[in-house]
């Protein structure tokens, strides 16, 4: 049964986490969901000691960083559900991330094929990350930010070599549990392999 | 009286990030054309925002340094952006404020700092400040904390395109598109940088006692094996 920890960072948002819970778990999944505002996740500092003090930890291992981050590698699917913050993620899942950068190498490598070809990326720390699904909330439709959220997931992927990444967008004021429901299809048929799709 | 706030949004110690590094250069470079400017720090601001929203309210510029963190903007930033835009959600109109991003990142390749320039632009929409332009950095590693002058002829282009910047923004006028370039030129080719960044990276792991075996730990795997 594949597994997926839901980073939860959508506060105001609990249908479409519930909505989300229910779908993976029609899907097949196990799901473990972490509620990014209950958990103590304190700003990556930018230090690098996970790279070269501590390697592959924070040097911070008093708060909830550190399980996170090995859930995140436990995990088959990583889904980060947030508000579309400007295109991005929200402080509360972007915290989160920040501080996972000891999962990967520091040492350095060109991307050999796909969209970012060329492209110099880092190493894996590990064999095998999870697939990543982005799943943004908006109030409307939004085409220019679903667009840079779309891109940001797609490199966060690239860097955090996930064999499947895929975003999808929930608009939580005109739809209802149905009709989230339908949306979340196509990302989720994106990130499922193939022999449990 | 032209007044210019600087937030430098590196969670780093003060006078220890690039992305102050290079917010210095520029507010210097404004402040020999007579602009005020006011700085602070995103670890200072990010819990009581207010001083930064009041000083933005009153400013002719605002200027984000910024480093690229999984690439999109580190948390603080994001949650200081937050509270900005949600305090200027009444502003009916675009603002006469302009604001200005500066992203730098330890990749090489402008690809790197597109989408958080993208999420500035973005931000300045929502907080309804008019956009005047971002600039991205790559091999920002290269200058490493340090103060541009301190640097040397590397970052010539750099101090170049911040002197030029200046000169537009003073007068009105967004970040020149040329400008940009000249600042995003990298500093190593393109396939040295992986040698260079791999280079650096044992030497520092050296420095703290961390053996090649080591710098390669896998300490969420059950066996806590490391393979180069």
């Amino acid at each position: 049964m594949p597994h997926a920890i839901l980073l939860n960072g959508a506060q105001n948002d609990p249908l479409a986490a519930a909505v989300l819970q229910d779908t993976l778990h029609n899907r097949g999944f196990s799901v473990q969901q972490r509620r990014l505002w209950e958990a103590k996740i304190a700003p990556c500092l930018g230090c690098f000691d996970c790279w070269v003090k501590t390697p592959g930890r924070c040097r911070n291992q008093r708060d909830d960083a550190d399980r996170l981050c090995r859930e995140m590698l436990e995990a088959d699917v990583m889904i980060l559900l947030t508000p579309v913050t400007f295109g991005g993620y929200n402080a509360l899942v972007k915290g989160a991330l920040d501080r996972s950068l000891g999962l990967l190498s520091p040492m350095f490598q060109s991307v050999r094929s796909g969209p970012f070809r060329g492209e110099v990326h880092h190493r894996a720390r590990y064999p095998r990350y999870p697939s990543m699904l982005g799943v943004g909330l908006l109030a409307d439709p939004s085409p220019q930010e679903e667009g840079i959220f779309r891109r940001l997931v797609a490199r966060n992927a690239v860097n955090l070599h996930s064999p499947r990444q895929a975003a999808g967008f929930l608009y939580p004021a005109q739809q209802n549990a149905a009709q989230m429901r339908t949306c979340l299809f196509d990302a989720l048929d994106a990130i499922t392999p193939i022999a449990e799709a | 009286m032209y007044n210019a706030v600087f937030l430098v949004g590196s969670p780093k110690p003060k006078g220890n990030s690039t992305s102050e590094s290079l917010a210095r250069d520029l507010a210097e470079a404004m402040e020999r054309r007579g602009v005020t400017v006011t700085l602070f720090h995103v670890m200072q601001v990010r819990r009581h925002p207010q001083r930064l929203i009041d000083a933005i309210e009153n400013a002719e510029l605002f200027v984000l340094s910024a480093p690229v963190y999984v690439d999109a903007l580190p948390a603080p930033v994001t949650e200081v952006m937050e509270a900005i835009a949600a305090d200027r959600k009444g502003h009916s109109d675009v603002s006469p404020t302009a604001f200005v991003a500066m992203v730098n990142c330890g990749f090489p390749g402008p690809e790197h700092t597109e989408v958080p320039l993208e999420i500035c632009r973005c931000f300045a929409h929502h907080a309804r400040l008019r956009w005047a332009g971002g600039l991205g950095l790559s091999e920002g590693v290269a200058i490493n904390g340090r103060p541009l002058t301190a640097v040397g002829g590397m970052v010539y282009n750099v101090r170049a395109a911040l002197d030029e910047v200046a000169e537009a923004l003073t007068a009105g006028w967004p970040v020149p598109a040329a400008s940009a370039e000249k600042f995003s030129r990298p500093f190593l080719p393109r396939w040295l940088y992986p040698m260079m960044g791999a280079w650096g990276w044992r030497r520092q792991a050296r420095a703290n006692g961390i053996t090649p075996r080591d710098l390669h730990a896998r300490p969420f795997t059950e066996k806590n094996d490391s393979t180069s």
